[in-house]
């Protein structure tokens, strides 16, 4: 047990390893000078140079590596090349609303996409399976935006119901905070849920096909509890998997519903930092989220065993 | 889907082929409306317009003009050439360099681990951000959107085809050419090439609709395709200012987007369920 965690655990360390390799890669391996855009226009080529010496860029791109990995082990991302502040620290100051979002919108599609999946499955076929699979492949092709704007403009524009944009921390209140995201979340959800529906369904269909299920239905179980209790306990695997696929998704989706709804969010530091070619911030967001997406991988890759005991650790 | 009666196959057949012809359709309307685009829209998609700005939709303005004066419906039909070009050229592009290095990882022991490693790290960096981070560093342009959403998609070309090469290359008939003497390359080429040609073209269909939604996205945010060509990302980028007042701006290239997308993934649905009908039903 603790050896093939000890296994799971360095297998991420190593892809977090490549995660960070690939970064600094992309962004030191590419033509655009940092300094350079430091020094601005009027610079000379003195001043290039002596600002290169001062971010250390004159130096191997091996060395450069390991001083930059080791700073970061140690959570030190690096200083905004347009405000001086620590890249960590910005960080933490924009996570709230990204990190409600992105809860709230996993609550959504979870909630919603699960239920729909394992109706699908119940009767191939029928009307209920087919709209529904029509729904999630269009669901799967709207862009996140496109969503974001259609639920701004029925529920905020036309309705009334919610505001269009901005965000309410949560430390002003639980309601309007819930307000404030609860749309960018319905938009974020669509492409999740459509991804988690399909497999489900797939998994389900499967599932359902097998001898034990025959036995559950002739000895007299309801369709519900054999769909539910019986079949959906064993479709944990791949659902679970393509949940955690999916947070990829919405990472990138989050940086669009951000950008639609004015959330000040770390999608927002990212576009803001893209424009200003603020190199250290991007590479922290960016090495950031892919540490966070590694890690919920690493934890749903452990918690197979608690799905399905036949998984053992 | 374990006991398939030949009549339930020849459904799933229809099923897929009615996919196909429904999205093919639709593609084939799309991409006539990029090619002819001169003709199909009167104003040139670039002309400023100061006088006319914010027009309402009229016989002269079909979906009225932006802030700039400039026609939206001009804006629109030159828009499909973007989106059609990006989504062709990263499928295309990721095609040819995924299938061949997954076509190598499957059939070089020594190649296999390195490859896996790079696409792991790829993978685990999700692909806007990778694509974001590689535009924004490589400077504007097409041709770096193009590129930068390959290196995003390409890693799951070079898993399924490594996937098809590994399966294939313990298979029976490829033991029989190697016994009846045939060279590596020919065993490539001749045996395990056409094989993985089915999963290659359903997934070249997904990552072509998959780059058309990253395209969209890049340039919505400014990292993508540059504000002086007609992109339908660049036409919501303009009309985000005014969007509540103008809400067409935004909705129309959305639709036209939301459209093109669906068509390919169709097409895409359609395809992996004529290659694989057992599938079709999971």
């Amino acid at each position: 047990m603790a050896l093939v965690l000890a296994r799971r655990l360095g297998s991420g360390a190593v892809v977090a390893l490549m995660v960070a390799l690939t970064v600094f890669a992309l962004l030191h391996l590419s033509p655009g000078d940092p300094a350079a855009v430091l020094a601005g226009d009027n610079a000379t080529a003195a001043d290039i140079a002596r600002i290169r010496t001062n971010l250390g860029l004159d130096r191997p791109l091996h060395v450069q590596f390991a001083a930059w990995l080791g700073a970061v082990l140690q959570g030190d991302f690096g200083n905004s090349l347009f405000s001086g502040q620590p890249v960590a620290a910005l960080i933490a100051e924009r996570m709230q609303p990204t990190l409600s979002l992105m809860v709230l919108t996993t609550a959504i599609a979870v909630a919603v996409a699960i239920p729909a999946g394992v109706l699908a499955a119940w009767r191939p076929g029928s009307i209920l399976e087919r709209s529904i699979a029509a729904i999630s492949l269009t669901g799967f092709s709207v862009p996140v935006f496109v969503v974001g704007y259609c639920v701004a403009f029925v529920f905020a524009l036309k309705l009334r119901w919610l505001p269009v944009q901005g965000y309410a921390p949560l430390e002003n209140g639980a309601g309007p905070w819930l307000a404030s995201i609860l749309l960018p979340s319905l938009a974020l959800s669509t492409s999740y849920i459509a991804l988690i529906a399909r497999t489900t369904r797939a998994a389900m269909i499967e599932v359902l096909a097998q001898d034990y299920i025959k036995t559950a239905r002739a000895k007299g179980c309801s369709d519900l509890s054999i769909l539910f209790v019986h079949a959906l306990r064993n479709c944990a695997l791949p659902v679970s998997t393509v949940i955690g696929m999916g947070i990829a998704l919405l990472i990138g989706g989050a940086v669009a519903t951000e950008s639609v709804f004015a959330i000040p969010g770390l999608g927002r530091l990212l576009i803001d930092a893209i424009l200003r070619g603020d190199y250290p911030v991007i590479q922290g967001i960016v090495l950031f989220f892919s540490f966070v997406y590694v890690a919920i991988n690493l934890c749903l890759d452990l918690l197979y065993g608690v799905f399905d005991p036949r998984v053992r650790l | 889907m374990t006991r398939l009666s030949l009549p339930a196959l020849s459904v799933l057949r229809f099923r897929g082929s009615a996919r196909l012809w429904w999205g093919g359709g639709a593609l084939l309307l799309i991409a006539f409306a990029a090619v002819f685009a001169p003709f199909l829209a009167w104003h040139d998609p670039g002309q400023i317009a100061p006088t006319a700005r914010l027009r309402d939709p009229s016989a002269e303005h079909w979906l009225g003009t932006d802030m700039m004066g400039r026609d939206l419906w001009a804006r629109l039909v030159y828009g499909t050439r973007v989106s059609l070009a990006t989504g062709l050229s990263v499928a295309l592009a990721a095609t040819l360099a995924g299938g061949m290095l997954g076509l190598l990882a499957g059939f070089l022991k020594w190649l296999d681990p390195v490859v896996m490693r790079i696409t792991d790290g790829l993978m685990a960096i999700p692909s806007l951000l990778l694509a974001i981070c590689f535009a924004s560093v490589a400077g504007s342009g097409l041709g770096t959107v193009i590129l930068s959403i390959t290196l995003a998609e390409m890693p799951r070309m070079v898993r399924v085809v490594r996937a098809v090469t590994l399966s294939l290359r313990s298979s029976v008939f490829v033991d029989a050419a190697w016994l009846s003497g045939s060279s590596a390359t020919a065993i490539v080429l001749r045996h395990v090439l056409p094989n993985t040609l089915a999963p290659l073209s359903v997934q070249a269909t997904f990552i072509c609709a998959s780059a058309m939604v990253t395209e969209s996205v890049l340039t919505f945010i400014g990292a993508g395709t540059p504000p002086d060509i007609p992109s339908w990302g660049n036409i919501m980028s303009d009309a985000r200012a005014l969007w509540q007042l103008k809400p067409l701006a935004i909705f129309a290239p959305a639709a036209a987007l939301t459209v093109t997308i669906l068509a390919v993934n169709t097409i895409g649905d359609g395809l992996r369920d004529h290659f694989d009908p057992r599938k079709a039903r999971a």
